[in-house]
């Protein structure tokens, strides 16, 4: 066996060798999207001026704020000082008491910062704080926080706001106090709602086994956890608040002056409006744009935090972007000359007028485009299938085996996937040259698809009766009542018991491998020629997966349809397939007839999962295994993907390609050294 | 297998004695015949009744129904069934993440269920889990040096801080990764390497019994062999014992000495792996191992396949007498009366709770 160090030797993706410490990884990251948003810069920018501002007022602002001069009473912009403390001009106006309106916002501006960030700061600890504790205890401590949560948010904000400082008097930490009291829900709503999920993740779990206690648990744990969504929350928050005391302000109850606010400058130039435009129009500017600033800066932080986010950023990216990442495809495969070269030593490429096969798949590539770059996530597959045969497609997690299927099927999400060359000949047409009418009216009627889930692929406000039914009044426009009767039939014949009561169920009162059997008898309605079933019992218990088998095996010698099923289970495969595809980092590595592959694997690969495979039937002193891990797509090794984890690797496996080679009539494998793998041990 | 200190590595040693001085809960060795974790009547039911208006809605969901097992020093117990048969349920009680209904578990001697607080804090550093979603159970936010050293920091006096760094490199080097990889994070490793990580962290406390909940389903087929080949070479390293929970039967037979199959909260039949395996009685082993596919294409056509009719009953209803008769081909009026009872039918030293027991010898396959 080799030493534990070797072992995880291929395990690790090309992005671990940067030798970075991981604390910069954020900053990196956070400047790395910077760089692709150039337009953020400005709000950033903003922000960082008025802050600037705000924390130097004294040393910025040309003019004392509240140095009147009267001589200068509404002074319009740019006019030149009559002050004889400063002589810099009144660069925004001068208000009705001869004050510089610039001098007058840059002090203003540190009033609102600062009932921004303490109110923010004080609310934020509050509700964070009775958040977690609701959240992580639960119970009468739950209750009380959730419908103290429920009045708070039922009363207007501004109206108790005005009602508190109408009690305890204005002044700036009356105002933060108010803030606190009115705004803290918010941070305590969301804060419950992901503790909640949190406290049940086996993270969690796991500091409960090694001892920790629940003050560790909440801080230590789950608080980390929850910085990114409260950050992004405390950011819009500034934004309210600022908006908020500017309201208050306005209506006098803000800050008392003669202290310089920006609420209470629009006031007073309120009265002014049409003789001193300026006097409105500016505080009036700093709050639009502050507000905006910490909006888009939240809109932005919440982006790059949440994946989801920027995925659905991405797609919506103009289409010009992705020409150019196309282009970039077209150059990450492999040169055209030695693609041609592959193609010619596969067996199954046979010129499409053959005809005898049901379903002939040539050379597909699929690429993912994902705000990370490109994806290769199918590189060039080929397999042929008849009549009356299955094909199993084994793989493991991210081979490419369900992408694959589903671009045959033509459900590929699209974006972010795209298929970039080759053809599915499906009975002799090219589905991917018909239009999409004409392949939606192929696929629907003689192509059916069962997934792993049928939960989440039957649609849980109809009754299973309705769905199968569907098929029927769809594609043959059977009347409902002949529709339903077909539907009951179908699931008679995948043994649902008493089957004309259960249609009228709906797909949730049944159990998985009934639900299976559903998804099965709406993906047979149509008589195809051709059922793809894509890990159909993974999720299901093994007694339940040999029913599901067996019913799918008669089906099939009943019909005598095509079956393509996509596995990562040996077991499975070595019980029902005639022949094997096993695909590997987006790759066919060896296809056969099953037994001649079991038998005498001739891919490294092949041969490792088959030697590494516990069995129920005989126990071993310890399993052989592969090392390492399979490659993370966006990485994948030079030359044969394999290289880095066979036990068989030479110089070249790492440089060269290896094509599909055939290694017996009907088989091929793409190793170099296939003759060594099958005979030599 | 070697399961007296001496067998153990030295670092073990050195910390045994340590816990023997430090804390003075350690009773020393116990007599060879007692078993490490022994289990009686464990009972966990949850609870479905509803409160508020309309009145209450009694029932209950029984996870763990009347479990009863031993485990020895240095064995691997597997438990085995579909979902929903109860075998997380126990692995969670044992850990006190859940509250037992009744039962008792008594390690090394002491019941478990009836501890105190201080007392389950001493003991979480005997009785370690490793879990099944290598995703889901690190977390995110911590370095892993931080995820493996954090029990040092909450059981104080164990490791000193200042040999930490050391001990994490040690343990981290053991389960196959790099010292380097402590200043990383868990996204940046793939989900063998993570659940290399569990394992070490459930090392750190040098434990003597490690609960691995289906540590292996998640990863895929290749990874698989390597960790399953880690915990038996850590097995017979540290002496440790091993509660093994799995759907996977081939996963189970690989690294259990003995093997209990669960049915909706209750063993079936308990024995030997090769008892299990290769003699099963109770009618529902046998079609579990008959269901469970073989990578061999050879001879399928012949093969027959217990194919088994009808439903998992439900656990909040379960059928009277016994609970598998609804799916049974052996039932008979009996079986709705009586609760067959867990006993010895064959005097092959591995019970069964059916009836109609009855041995099929299965045939193995030949040795590669």
């Amino acid at each position: 066996m080799p030493a534990p160090h070797q072992m995880t030797a291929g395990d690790r993706p090309a992005a671990r060798d940067s030798g970075e410490p991981a604390r910069n990884v954020t900053v990196r990251r956070l400047l790395r999207a910077l760089w692709r948003d150039k337009l953020m810069l400005f709000p950033l920018l903003f922000l960082v001026a008025l802050i600037a501002a705000a924390v130097g007022a004294d040393l910025i602002a040309p003019h004392d704020p509240f140095d009147q001069n009267l001589r200068s009473r509404n002074a319009p912009p740019m006019a030149s000082t009559t002050s004889e403390t400063s002589s810099f001009p009144y660069l925004l106006g001068a208000d009705p008491l001869g004050r510089d309106l610039f001098s007058r916002l840059i002090y203003g501006a540190r009033v609102s910062l600062a009932v921004g960030l303490s109110s923010v700061l004080a609310s934020g600890t509050l509700g964070v704080l009775l958040g977690l504790m609701a959240g992580y205890h639960r119970g009468w401590l739950d209750d009380v926080v959730m419908r103290g949560v429920d009045v708070l948010m039922g009363i207007p904000g501004l109206l108790l706001a005005l009602f508190i400082l109408f009690l305890v008097g204005t002044g700036f930490w009356n105002l933060v106090i108010v803030f606190a009291v009115t705004r803290w829900m918010i941070y305590a709503r969301v804060t419950r709602g992901l503790t909640l999920s949190f406290r049940e993740q086996p993270f969690v779990e796991g500091a409960q086994t090694i001892g920790c206690s629940d003050s560790r648990i909440i801080f230590r744990h789950i608080l980390p956890n929850l910085a990114s969504p409260i950050l992004v929350l405390a950011t819009l928050e500034i934004a309210i608040v600022i908006l908020a005391e500017a309201g208050l302000s306005f209506l006098g109850m803000g800050i008392q002056p003669p202290a310089p606010t920006w609420g209470r400058m629009v006031a007073e130039g309120r009265d002014y409006i049409t003789s001193a435009w300026w006097l409105i129009t500016f505080p009036g500017l700093a709050i639009l744009l502050t507000a905006l600033s910490l909006n888009l800066t939240a809109a932005w932080l919440r982006m790059i935090s949440d994946p989801v986010q920027r995925w659905r950023w991405f797609i919506g990216r103009p289409a010009s972007r992705r020409e150019a990442d196309t282009e970039l495809a077209l150059a990450f495969s492999e040169p055209r000359s030695r693609r041609a070269d592959t193609e010619r030593s596969e067996p199954a490429h046979r010129p499409a007028a053959n005809g005898d096969h049901l379903l002939e798949v040539i050379d597909l590539r699929v690429n993912f485009r994902t705000p990370d770059g490109l994806l290769n996530a199918v590189n060039g597959i080929s397999y042929t299938l008849n009549r009356g045969q299955t094909l199993a497609i084994l793989g493991e997690s991210g081979s490419g085996k369900t992408v694959s299927a589903e671009a045959v099927m033509g459900i590929l999400d699209s974006p972010p996937a795209f298929v970039t060359g080759g053809s599915v000949l499906f009975d002799g047409v090219d589905l991917l040259q018909v239009s999409p009418s004409e392949r939606r009216r192929l696929c629907g009627e003689r192509i059916a698809m069962i997934f792993q889930d049928p939960l989440t692929a039957l649609n849980p406000a109809y009754t299973v009766g309705s769905q199968i039914a569907g098929m029927f009044q769809e594609h043959r426009g059977t009347s409902k009542r002949e529709a339903t009767a077909k539907a009951v039939e179908l699931m008679d014949r995948v043994r649902i018991p008493s089957a004309r009561e259960r249609a009228h169920d709906y797909p949730h009162q049944f159990s998985g491998g009934m639900r299976q059997r559903v998804m099965i008898a709406a993906a047979i309605a149509l008589d195809p020629d051709l059922l793809i079933a894509d890990e159909p019992t993974t999720a299901l218990d093994v007694t339940v997966q040999a029913q599901i088998m067996e019913l799918l095996a008669e089906l099939q010698s009943e019909t005598g349809m095509g079956l393509i099923l996509i596995t990562h289970d040996l077991g499975v495969v070595a019980d029902v397939a005639d022949n094997v595809a096993v695909m590997y980092a987006g790759k066919i590595v060896e296809t056969g007839p099953i037994e001649d592959i079991y038998s005498c694997p001739a891919h490294p690969y092949t041969k490792g999962l088959l030697e590494s495979a516990p069995r129920v039937d005989r126990k071993m002193d310890s399993l052989r295994q592969i090392s390492g891990a399979p490659p993370n797509m966006r990485f994948i090794p030079s030359g044969c993907p394999f290289h880095p984890r066979c036990a068989y690797v030479v110089d070249r496996c790492s440089v060269e390609p290896p094509p599909l080679y055939e290694v017996q009539p009907e088989r091929s494998a793409s190793c170099h050294r296939f003759e060594d793998v099958m005979y030599v041990n | 297998m070697s399961t007296d200190s001496m067998g153990r590595r030295a670092d073990n040693r050195r910390t045994e004695k340590e816990r023997g001085g430090e804390s003075g809960t350690h009773t020393g060795p116990l007599g060879a015949a007692e078993p490490l974790l022994r289990v009686k009547d464990l009972v966990k039911y949850y609870p479905t009744e509803r409160k508020g208006f309309l009145g209450a809605r009694r029932g209950a969901i029984k996870a763990v129904d009347g479990v009863s097992f031993d485990l020895r020093r240095g064995e691997t117990l597997g438990l085995v069934g579909e979902t929903g048969c109860g075998k997380s349920t126990i692995a969670r009680t044992l850990m006190r993440l859940e509250e037992p209904t009744s039962g008792a578990a008594y390690f090394k001697g002491r019941d478990l269920f009836t501890l105190s607080k201080a007392s389950v804090q001493a003991l979480r550093r005997e009785i370690q889990m490793v879990f099944q979603d290598p995703f889901a159970s690190l977390n995110p936010r911590m370095e892993v040096g931080q995820i493996i050293a954090e029990p040092w920091v909450v059981h104080p006096g164990i490791v000193p801080r200042e040999e930490q760094r050391e001990r994490v490199s040690a343990l981290l080097e053991r389960v196959g990764l790099l010292a380097t990889d402590a200043h990383r994070y868990p996204h940046e490793f793939s989900g063998g390497q993570r659940q290399r990580i569990g394992i070490a962290r459930a090392l750190a406390l040098q434990p003597e019994l490690i609960i691995c909940d289906e540590p292996v389903s998640a990863l895929d087929v290749s990874v698989q062999a390597q960790v399953i080949n880690l915990l038996a070479e850590l097995q017979a390293e540290l002496g440790l014992s091993y509660i093994f929970i799995a759907h996977d039967l081939a996963v189970v037979r690989q690294i259990s000495d003995r093997v209990a199959v669960m049915h909706l909260g209750r063993i079936v039949e308990v024995g030997g792996e090769d008892e299990i395996y290769a003699r099963p009685t109770h009618p529902y082993t046998q079609a579990l191992l008959s269901a469970a596919p073989a990578p061999d294409p050879v001879g399928r056509k012949e093969r027959k396949r217990i194919v088994l009719e009808g439903e998992l009953p439900s656990p909040v209803n379960p059928p009277s007498g016994c609970t598998f008769r609804t799916r049974c081909w052996k039932a008979e009026a009996i079986c709705s009366q009586d609760r067959p009872q867990l006993i010895d039918r064959f005097n092959h030293g591995h019970p069964s709770a059916c009836h109609f027991a009855e041995l099929q010898i299965l045939p193995a396959a030949g040795i590669a």
